[in-house]
């Protein structure tokens, strides 16, 4: 192949980040994937080949970490898209004092450190806590909110989904700014109603951005930790992520959770891959 | 553009050179330890480090999750601590002749009990030392008890104990709580298999015992507290923090407890948790059950350097000093591991701790197996479910043994 002249220098601007990223990602990931074919607890190594592999995936823990991995995906994906671009849209017919308000208002979560808002929900999941306060008022018997599987796995998607979504609407907010205000004219013209505008005009102007974020929310998605790390839920609430931590940090077995990290590379590559396919 | 590459190439190849030129750095010793405030441990490796002439780095374990993780990245970055003192659970795995110093070689063992110690000897080599040892019992509310009319004697069957427990109900209160959020402190409720006389592991630690009559009858008798209201049924999301408030609180009469415990009483008053510690008594769990003892143990890495080993070796003896030893002892309320210390803890909770353990013996946990990291980490994910009713105390018994055995292989 001949490169170009520009190539070259190209490369050379280029050669310290990808120094970086070989460093921080290329060789790590080399370093994972040989450790997954061991079994290790950093004092003693005995070679496995694919056998943590065939463990892992005859495991039913694992295949309920797999599915909370999914579920968790599902929930929190609807939920860092739907409800931000849901409070874009309709902040947008608001006045720009108000929507720098509004963005203001809902990005407060995120400046917020996770894990002291994942002890704040700890408190109010707690069975004596504010939630069963609530639904006792109902005449609904107390919960133990992180105690069942999917009580658990909507406990933590609450948390997140109030912490994160800010980040979300602003990004909704920075996109709809950008749509032409010839299309909204246009559209009255045409006589569109607000929904019509919205819907129409508007959320199909920012769809790349809005498959940025969904794609940004299913890798988030799978990576979620230390919400489940100061929250506690049961152990049938685990995602992989938290999975990968348990096994090769609480546990000590790190050519187990090399492994399972491996899978759960393998997941997010598939994302990305999708996404890309799903654009064209 | 030559010029440039040659920039680069220079930028490169310049700090590798620079870095291996750089003279080798005096020997500095390091000691991986949970943070000990007030302990005179810290005087005495100041000590070491003056009478030695060595630099002596204190670095603070990660404990909060109750694993090795500190350690493990030195390790895997290639810079083991010269010394790692903790909890037995946590430190039994490096105390194996690959990676563990012979002491034996270095320290004159005569001053000390070599008691418990003898665990930790592998072909003819000591591989660690013990702290002293605090030695758990049974931790009885006396206002509580006698708020409902009820006394505890010293020695007491499990029928007894239930009966307690069904006064206490009537009363609302619950005889004792439980938890299963986690792993941690997980020694409070596995003491109730020496109540029912349940071996955990055979004489060789290569199979798990757990799944007997007896362990059955433990698993039944913990389902029971719940299902009765013995105790919260919160329990499987309640961690060791909830269970230590709940019984400095009052509304769990009895619970397991080590005597170093009732500092955290100090805490919880201080943020206006409770008023004030309750009276207490310490006896024995039920049945008369062999105590459990939660030692601390300091192992020496093994260095290739033959200088390095003599002076971390020369370090642990500073550490395992006697001077350090009565601090532990009359603070702590622990089992002393020297010939020459003579001091006790100065309470009638540490002399009913010591009868009763003089008595019915030690029950082994199996702290000291290098995976007991991994096995403690597969009870608390069964128990709450058995504490939710998903899972019936045979299943979870059953369970627990399979996936203790397939570690221990």
């Amino acid at each position: 192949m001949k490169l170009s002249r520009g190539t070259g220098g190209g490369l050379f601007l280029l050669l310290p980040a990808l120094a970086l990223f070989a460093l921080f990602t290329v060789v790590p990931l080399v370093y994972v994937v040989r450790l997954s074919l061991y079994e290790s607890n950093m004092l003693m190594v005995t070679f496995r080949g694919l056998g943590n592999y065939w463990r892992i995936f005859t495991d039913d823990d694992f295949r309920r970490t797999i599915e909370n991995s999914l579920i968790y995906m599902g929930i929190l994906t609807a939920g860092w898209t739907l409800i931000p671009l849901f409070v874009a849209l309709m902040a947008s017919d608001l006045s720009k004092l108000l929507q720098a308000y509004t963005r203001f208002v809902f990005y407060i979560p995120v400046f917020a450190s996770g894990v002291i808002i994942s002890i704040v929900w700890l408190y109010i999941f707690h069975p004596a806590g504010l939630a069963n306060w609530i639904i006792k008022g109902f005449g609904i018997e107390r919960q133990l909110w992180l105690g069942q599987r999917f009580l658990a796995i909507g406990a933590v998607c609450t948390v997140l989904i109030a912490t994160v979504l800010g980040f979300n609407v602003a990004i909704f907010m920075a996109s709809i700014l950008s749509v032409s205000p010839q299309l909204y004219d246009a559209a009255k013209i045409d006589g569109a109603s607000r929904l019509q505008i919205k819907m129409r005009i508007i959320f199909p102007s920012i769809l790349p951005s809005f498959f940025f974020v969904v794609l940004v929310a299913m890798i988030g998605s799978l990576q979620i930790w230390e919400t489940i790390f100061v929250m506690s839920p049961t152990v049938q609430s685990y995602n992989l992520m938290f999975d990968v931590f348990s096994t090769a940090f609480e546990s000590g077995r790190y050519g187990m959770g090399a492994a399972k990290t491996i899978v759960l590379v393998i997941m997010v590559a598939a994302l990305t891959y999708g996404k890309r396919r799903l654009e064209r | 553009m030559k010029r440039l590459w040659i920039l680069v190439a220079l930028c490169l190849v310049v700090p590798f050179i620079l870095i291996a030129s750089e003279r080798v750095e005096d020997m500095v010793l390091t000691v991986l330890m949970s943070p000990e405030p007030r302990n005179p441990v810290h005087e005495m490796i100041g000590q070491f480090a003056e009478d030695y002439d060595v630099e002596v780095e204190i670095i603070d374990a990660d404990i909060t999750t109750g694993s090795t993780i500190t350690i493990d990245t030195m390790i895997a970055a290639g810079e083991p601590p010269d010394v790692y003192m903790d909890y037995l659970a946590r430190t039994g795995k490096f105390i194996t002749p690959e990676y563990a110093l012979p002491l034996n070689d270095y320290i004159n063992l005569d001053v000390y009990n070599m008691v418990m110690e003898q665990q930790f000897v592998r072909d003819g080599n000591l591989y660690a030392l013990l702290r002293p040892a605090g030695i758990m019992g049974l931790f009885v509310n006396l206002d509580v008890m006698e708020t409902v009319g009820l006394r505890i004697p010293d020695s007491y069957s499990i029928d007894d104990y239930l009966a307690a427990a069904e006064v206490l109900k009537q009363h609302g209160k619950y005889m004792t709580c439980l938890f299963a959020a986690n792993q941690s402190g997980d020694y409070f409720y596995m003491q109730y298999f020496a109540s029912f006389g349940a071996d955990l592991f055979n004489d060789d630690y290569t199979e798990s015992l757990a799944d007997s009559p007896e362990g059955l009858a433990t698993m039944r008798f913990l389902d029971m507290l719940i299902e009765k209201g013995y105790a919260p049924k919160e329990s499987a999301v309640y961690s060791d923090d909830d269970y230590l408030v709940e019984l400095f609180k009052g509304n769990c009469a009895v619970g397991g407890l080590f005597i170093g415990h009732l500092a955290i009483a100090d805490s919880m008053i201080e943020q206006g948790v409770i008023d004030k510690l309750p009276r207490y008594k310490f006896v024995s769990f039920p049945n008369d059950a062999p105590a459990v003892a939660m030692p601390h143990a300091v192992v020496g890495h093994r260095s290739e350097d033959k200088k390095r080993n003599e002076l971390t070796a020369a370090l642990i003896e500073y550490i395992t000093s006697r001077k350090v030893e009565e601090w532990m002892v009359t603070q702590n309320g622990v089992f002393p591991t020297r010939k020459d210390v003579t001091v006790e803890y100065p309470g009638q909770d540490w002399a009913d701790i010591k009868a009763f353990s003089s008595r019915n013996g030690i029950y082994d946990l199996g702290l000291a197996h290098p995976k007991f990291g991994e096995i403690r980490q597969q009870m608390f994910p069964l128990l709450q479910q058995m504490y939710q009713g998903k899972l019936d105390p045979q299943g979870a018994i059953r369970m627990y043994d399979e996936r203790v055995t397939d570690i221990l292989k």
